[in-house]
């Protein structure tokens, strides 16, 4: 059974393969560029900003079953005090980042050169910049949220 | 003041207990360069707080004048920056006043050409003067903001306003504060109803404004749009003269950008082209302004709007998600009435003025900025810019010394 943040991404939302692939150039550009701002004096504030912007958008640009979803999450036990929006904007974080990870490690093994295979290489460090920045801040939402949720 | 005088031959001081400091200023035309009607723009520094109802001053300006060229050391602000398109997408700093405009860009928060860069607080707002900026436009952005780019939000990820969610394309409504009509009453005795006028034109016939003035001055920068002839038939008996005139005028909107401000400041005025009598007076008409905009964000977003039905003098319309708050914020001296949202579209008038002195706010509020009130930045700038802002009272009109 899939993990409940997933479940409300990929079957509650219903965001489609298809829709992340047309806009894989955009969702790592703005994820590269928040790691970028995370090592940055001050700019944590920024990256944080800029994933939670990044994310939202994935959220909106399909919001078809927006109102549902937000619904789901208002009832679900142990999110009741939770801003609805935030805690789905991070569920869509949380996926882009894994998503565009498991790209990264596919183009790693399948790049032509060696030059390519750094640069993916690098990328994944770069998800782990992300990764860590907001384990730090228990992804915005606190302990208890991700663990309702299923995020590790 | 002679006419001739200007920001090269004035010098502006302040006046302390312990002497005189100079002090930057700036002096604008806004009815055109040659119109002979002139706004002196000067920042009062830690000005202490006066009374409610303006009877003592609390700070005293002097202007000493010299002759053509003695001064204008008054440098331009490192922030602000006024761009002329003749064409759309090539802007120009310089500016020639005969010359037809597409549109004009302000900004004034410096401009950063890498997202790495350094940002400054500040918008660039970009005015289509035309109706059609290209000729398959499907939208008449006559007189609109079609674009404000947010540098703070910039820096977040976002940086269009009108249209911030990514992934979704912009759609050609996305617009700000466009005028669409102004209507003008006759007065209460007259038995006839208000005239009507689109600022917009018929398809075909789609008017179009003028820029008259632009000026990237030390404390601001200001354009002045002038609108297409307006017809007004102007009945003044029995109290009043003319008797009956039929009255060629514009309508002007002035423009300004403040350094890092989040916002920009619009007055609206109606000006006869005719003067009355031998003076240089002319009538001054009341209107009522007709404002549209389109915010692009997908049904189902929450939106929140802040509005007193006790102080309808301001509103805004917010956008929130996920912990960032996007508001569309508006004041006015005047009272605004009949604000309608549908979607993403947004109408609201102004109540009859003679010269309407407006704000249109953008405030934004990302995650961990606290204190987040929907209310207080709109409500704040309404009564420090329009409300109770700082008056300027002239102690002596002119003295030769």
């Amino acid at each position: 059974m899939a993990a409940f943040y997933k479940d409300v991404f990929y079957h509650r939302l219903k965001i489609s393969e298809a829709f992340l692939k047309e806009h894989q150039a955009v969702i790592r550009e703005k994820l590269e560029f928040a790691a970028a701002e995370f090592n940055r004096v001050h700019g944590n504030l920024f990256a944080i900003n800029m994933c939670l912007h990044a994310a939202s958008s994935i959220i909106l640009s399909n919001p078809t079953y927006l109102s549902d979803t937000l619904n789901l999450l208002r009832h679900k036990p142990g999110l009741e005090k939770k801003d609805p929006t935030t805690v789905l904007t991070v569920i869509a974080l949380y996926c882009l980042i894994q998503w565009d990870s498991s790209r990264a490690v596919s183009e790693k093994a399948t790049a032509p050169t060696k030059g390519e295979q750094v640069r993916a290489q690098d990328y994944q460090a770069k998800l782990d910049i992300l990764r860590h920045g907001f384990d730090a801040i228990n992804w915005v939402i606190g302990k208890d949220a991700m663990e309702s949720l299923g995020l590790d | 003041m002679p006419s001739g005088l200007d920001d090269k031959s004035l010098r502006l001081f302040r006046v302390w207990p312990s002497g005189l400091s100079v002090e930057p200023f700036q002096i604008d035309y806004p009815f055109g360069p040659s119109a002979g009607y002139r706004i002196l723009t000067l920042f009062s520094r830690n000005t202490p707080p006066g009374d409610v109802d303006y009877k003592l001053h609390t700070a005293e300006f002097v202007l000493e004048e010299g002759t053509a060229g003695d001064f204008g050391d008054n440098l331009n602000s490192q922030f602000l920056r006024i761009e002329h398109f003749s064409v759309p997408a090539r802007g120009e700093e310089f500016w020639s006043p005969g010359n037809r405009y597409v549109g004009v860009k302000l900004c004034n928060g410096g401009v950063p050409t890498q997202q790495s860069q350094i940002v400054f607080d500040g918008l660039q707002v970009y005015f289509s003067l035309v109706p059609r900026p290209e000729l398959n436009a499907p939208i008449n952005y006559c007189g609109a903001a079609t674009s404000i780019l947010h540098q703070r939000a910039w820096r977040g990820g976002a940086p269009e306003t009108l249209a911030p969610v990514l992934f979704r394309p912009h759609p050609p409504e996305k617009r700000w504060g466009q005028l669409t009509h102004i209507d003008m009453a006759a007065f209460p005795w007259e038995r006839r109803p208000y005239q009507l006028e689109s600022m917009l034109g018929q398809p075909g016939e789609e008017p179009e404004y003028k820029l008259v003035w632009s000026n990237t001055g030390s404390l601001r920068a200001t354009i002045a749009l002038k609108s297409s002839r307006l017809q007004v038939r102007y009945v003044g008996k029995p109290f009043f003269q003319p008797n009956e005139k039929a009255l060629t005028c514009h309508l002007y909107r002035i423009i300004s950008v403040y350094p890092n401000k989040e916002f920009y400041t619009e007055q609206l005025i109606l000006r006869p082209d005719e003067q009355v009598g031998a003076g240089k007076d002319r009538i001054s008409l009341s209107f009522r302004a007709y404002y549209c905009s389109y915010i692009d964000y997908p049904e189902g977003m929450p939106v929140t709007v802040a509005r007193l039905e006790n102080i309808p003098d301001y509103f805004s319309v917010w956008r929130s998600f996920a912990e960032q708050h996007r508001g569309y914020a508006f004041a006015s001296e005047m009272h605004v009435r009949d604000l309608r949202l549908t979607g993403s579209h947004m109408r609201w008038r102004l109540e009859r003025g003679h010269e309407h002195k407006c704000i249109h706010l953008f405030p934004f509020h990302g995650y961990s900025e606290g204190g987040f009130d929907p209310f207080h930045e709109i409500g704040h700038a309404w009564y420090e810019w329009l409300f109770k802002p700082l008056l300027s009272i002239p102690a002596n009109r002119y003295v030769v010394s």
